[in-house]
């Protein structure tokens, strides 16, 4: 009853005139800026910060979450129209999303993705206000072991995604882990692969890597193959945009249980949003009713990414609030912009600044409100220009694709590279090579470097400091069972039928 | 906020030089926009330091064009680093230079190092602080030095990246204190704090600007020339333990392209000074990120970084990150 007391006083703090739009403005911004691709959340936060130095603490804070939570909203809607996700979590959004906008169900794609946000960063919020201490404990324990065995388990589910050719799956998944391998590692400190080139030695840009595999390389599909295009202009209407009662209904659930998990996930020290999105896909893969069919372009896929990084989102401030720790890069900013306000975060923060804190949670439910109603008045006008011939189209998506590639680290290097990847993920997808697996594999895999090499420093190359963890020794268990499933699953059949013959 | 001892005296050299420039008629002033080159990302430490100091110079009008923040990332600084280098002898092309970005130059053996610019000025310093979690044992460094004898290897002190500031304190911790430590670098002092909290590592190196928690984190001593202000007036510094060479003081700075005249360098130091006397700089900067404030002129940058520099590198030699 505490909780929801000072959550009600929260809501008595943040719901002013002036709060309620500072929310909304903050969330349409986000809903922009998370839609250009190559500008996320952090940038965001950070270029809005010094703005709001000017508000008072509690409007400023509601306004960066609000931003914070309309850049979640509007990173999906290039993932699904243009098949270019804005950010890394984006990446799972598109592997339903834009299958199926080239169905021609673009606005029910956009749809799902606004109302499971909505439910999983609903979700999100719910476990951060009732359990969010408790949460970030739990998140503590989470060492580099664990961390480890967690993405051994994400990466080995990429498995799940491999499609009709598990070999070309394969091929795709180590050219993504041999890409990640650039740069300097954190793990060794020492240039790998750059060639003596400045702009290689922090490593592969991801941004323009996945401007170039997912939209560049459409732009040249399009061109070569018009066919393809025609089914992404059809003419749509709104009606036929929203949907209808039994799809709400497949998603609901699809959402919810995508929202604990994403959440659970978001709150584990550096395992960020794009596990979260990840791993929530799997599980619906695995457990969902239309499970086999996903990454055809169901609703339910679009759903469980978007419901599992939005949860994410709100679960990075578990720690951020309860602990003072940062979550997560967007986190990391705001923690800086909450220091310039004189707040100071850890675990006394409850205690001494009980009116901010119920302030910023209260501003959270707000911020997520307007941002699905800021996004639910954008739709119809998004649906709108997919009606755009192609003709204009093609080049207007080629011209996003490089001004999003330039614009992460203000160079040409990375325009060229976003072309190049472009042309040999066109390639890829003409010899039918699956190009996610690479995408994820690169983002997971440094991961994983990097938390194996520190249990490793830590145990002193000892192998047992995985073992020793109940919770490392109970993912790798569920890998395990993850990679000899699908092989007992053959073998099963057969032992019934032998059971028959007795 | 704690001022160090010779800041007083290049203060004065400050003055001196710009009395000697002030003097002639001719004195050089900006003619059009400035641009004002950030090596890292948006959002990062050396972005807002920038984003600050242009919007303290702005306010007080201490320069009459427009300055333009431009963010050139990559290559751990190397990108801007070189672009700025490209501008040689250009005098409306300033960049942000920190002890970080010197590092990266000396271990990644970059194509452009510290004798290829030109420095105009420093007005913030950083320390380092080793500390344990607030429920540990270990009460003070004696007792972390004794565990570390006993078993080599056992004690690990965790700090952010790999080649960097803190990977250079811990260099001089194991190099000084006489104990084998071992390090575990992570992605950043959040998740350093995470793993020192969860009891995956014993200690951890972090910078005082950023603000570990007292009630969280135990600071066993200050990597700082002198002891620091609440609230870690009460951590002693090594140099207090007996150990003067564990010291290191990470430096912000400024710093244009080669060949820059010596009237524009005079201009920009000048311009430095100013911001470093302002109330604003000092409340809305120094203070809010802790810091700790400083003027330092160009000749005496320039001089204070070529020894760090020389340090940095015996350093890293010692703890084999280069040859």
């Amino acid at each position: 009853m505490d909780i929801l007391q000072s959550l009600l006083l929260g809501f008595a703090t943040s719901l002013t005139v002036p709060n309620v739009f500072a929310a909304l403005v903050g969330a349409s911004l986000g809903i922009m800026i998370g839609a250009i691709p190559g500008l996320g959340s952090v940038t965001g936060v950070a270029l809005l910060l010094p703005l709001t130095f000017q508000m008072d603490p509690i409007t400023g804070i509601i306004m960066l979450g609000a931003l914070y939570y309309g850049c979640m909203y509007g990173g999906s809607y290039s993932a699904i129209m243009l098949n270019i996700p804005g950010d890394a979590p984006a990446v799972v959004t598109a592997l339903d999303g834009y299958p199926l906008s080239k169905k021609g169900q673009a606005g029910k794609a956009l749809f799902t993705a606004n109302i499971s946000s909505f439910i999983g960063g609903t979700v999100g919020i719910v476990m951060l206000t009732f359990m969010g201490a408790a949460l970030a404990r739990i998140g503590l324990m989470f060492g580099p072991a664990e961390v480890a065995a967690l993405v051994v388990l994400a990466l080995c589910s990429i498995g799940w995604l491999l499609g009709d050719s598990p070999k070309k799956g394969l091929i795709s998944t180590f050219v993504g882990v041999m890409l990640s391998m650039v740069g300097i590692g954190l793990a060794f400190g020492q240039p790998r692969f750059t060639f003596d080139s400045m702009y290689l030695l922090n490593g592969i840009s991801f941004i323009p890597l996945v401007i170039g595999m997912f939209g560049f390389s459409q732009v040249l599909e399009m061109m070569v193959n018009r066919i393809d295009a025609e089914g992404l202009m059809q003419k749509i209407g709104l009606r036929k945009s929203l949907l209808d009662r039994s799809e709400v209904r497949r998603i609901i659930p699809v959402s919810l249980r995508s929202g604990v998990l994403g959440n659970l996930v978001g709150i584990l020290p550096g395992a960020g949003a794009t596990t979260g999105s990840f791993l929530a896909y799997v599980l619906e893969r695995k457990v969902g009713r239309n499970g086999d069919e996903l990454g055809t372009g169901k609703i339910e896929g679009v759903a469980a990414s978007e419901a599992g990084n939005n949860a994410a989102a709100a679960g990075s401030f578990a720690p951020l609030l309860s602990l003072g720790i940062p979550g997560s890069g967007t986190a990391a900013v705001l923690l800086g912009g909450l220091m310039m306000w004189g707040v100071q975060p850890g675990p006394m923060l409850f205690q001494n600044s009980p009116d901010f804190v119920w302030g910023l949670i209260s501003s959270m439910y707000l911020g997520n409100v307007m941002a699905v109603l800021a996004a639910l008045a954008i739709i119809p006008f998004l649906v709108k220009l997919l009606r755009v011939p192609p003709a204009f189209m093609i080049p207007v998506i080629a011209v996003i694709c490089v001004v999003g590639a330039y614009s992460v680290n203000n160079s040409m290097f990375d325009v060229w590279f976003m072309l190049g990847a472009g042309v040999v993920a066109y390639f890829m997808n003409v010899a039918k090579y699956p190009v996610a697996p690479l995408l994820l594999a690169f983002v997971l895999t440094p991961r994983l470097e990097t938390s194996l090499r520190q249990a490793l420093d830590i145990s002193r190359g000892d192998f047992s400091i995985f073992f020793n963890s109940p919770i490392a020794l109970t993912l790798l268990g569920v890998t395990a069972l993850f990679v000899v499933f699908p092989f007992a699953r053959k073998l099963l059949p057969s032992q019934k039928r032998k059971m028959l013959a007795k | 906020m704690t001022r160090m001892k010779w800041v007083g005296k290049t203060a004065m050299s400050g003055v001196l030089c710009l009395a000697v420039f002030s003097g002639s008629a001719s004195a050089w002033e900006p003619e059009r926009n400035v641009e004002f080159i950030v090596p890292y990302s948006a959002g990062g430490g050396s972005d807002i330091n920038a984003r600050m100091l242009v919007e303290v110079i702005r306010q007080n009008d201490f320069v009459d064009q427009t300055i333009l923040v431009n963010n050139r990332p990559g290559g751990s600084g190397a990108v801007g680093n070189s672009y700025t280098f490209n501008k040689r002898g250009d005098d409306h092309t300033i960049m942000t230079f920190n002890g970080g970005q010197m590092m990266s130059m000396v271990t990644n053996d970059a194509d452009v190092q510290l004798e290829d610019l030109t420095p105009l000025g420093t007005l913030a310093l950083d320390t380092l602080l080793l500390g344990v979690a607030a429920d540990s044992d270990i009460e003070n460094v004696d007792e972390l030095v004794e565990q570390a004898k006993q078993d080599p290897g056992s004690v690990t002190i965790g700090g952010a990246g790999r080649g960097g500031e803190d990977h250079l304190a811990f260099a001089m911790l194991n190099s000084s204190l006489g104990a084998d430590f071992q390090y575990v670098p992570f992605g950043g002092t959040g998740e350093v704090t995470s793993a020192l909290l969860g009891g995956h590592i014993d200690a951890a190196v972090y910078k005082l600007g950023s603000r570990m928690d007292p009630a969280q984190v135990r600071s066993l001593a200050a990597l700082a020339e002198e002891r620091l202000e609440a609230p870690y007036d009460d951590v002693p510094t090594f140099a207090e333990l007996g150990h003067p060479d564990i010291k290191l003081m990470i430096f912000r700075g400024y710093a244009g392209p080669p060949d820059m005249p010596a009237e524009a360098v005079a201009y920009w130091e000048g311009v430095l000074e100013k911001a470093s006397e302002s109330e604003q700089w000092n409340n809305d900067y120094i203070d809010k990120n802790n810091l700790i404030g400083t003027f330092v002129g160009a000749e005496e940058s320039a001089e204070f970084y070529s020894e760090e520099k020389a340090r940095y590198t015996e350093k890293f030699k010692e703890v084999g990150i280069i040859e």
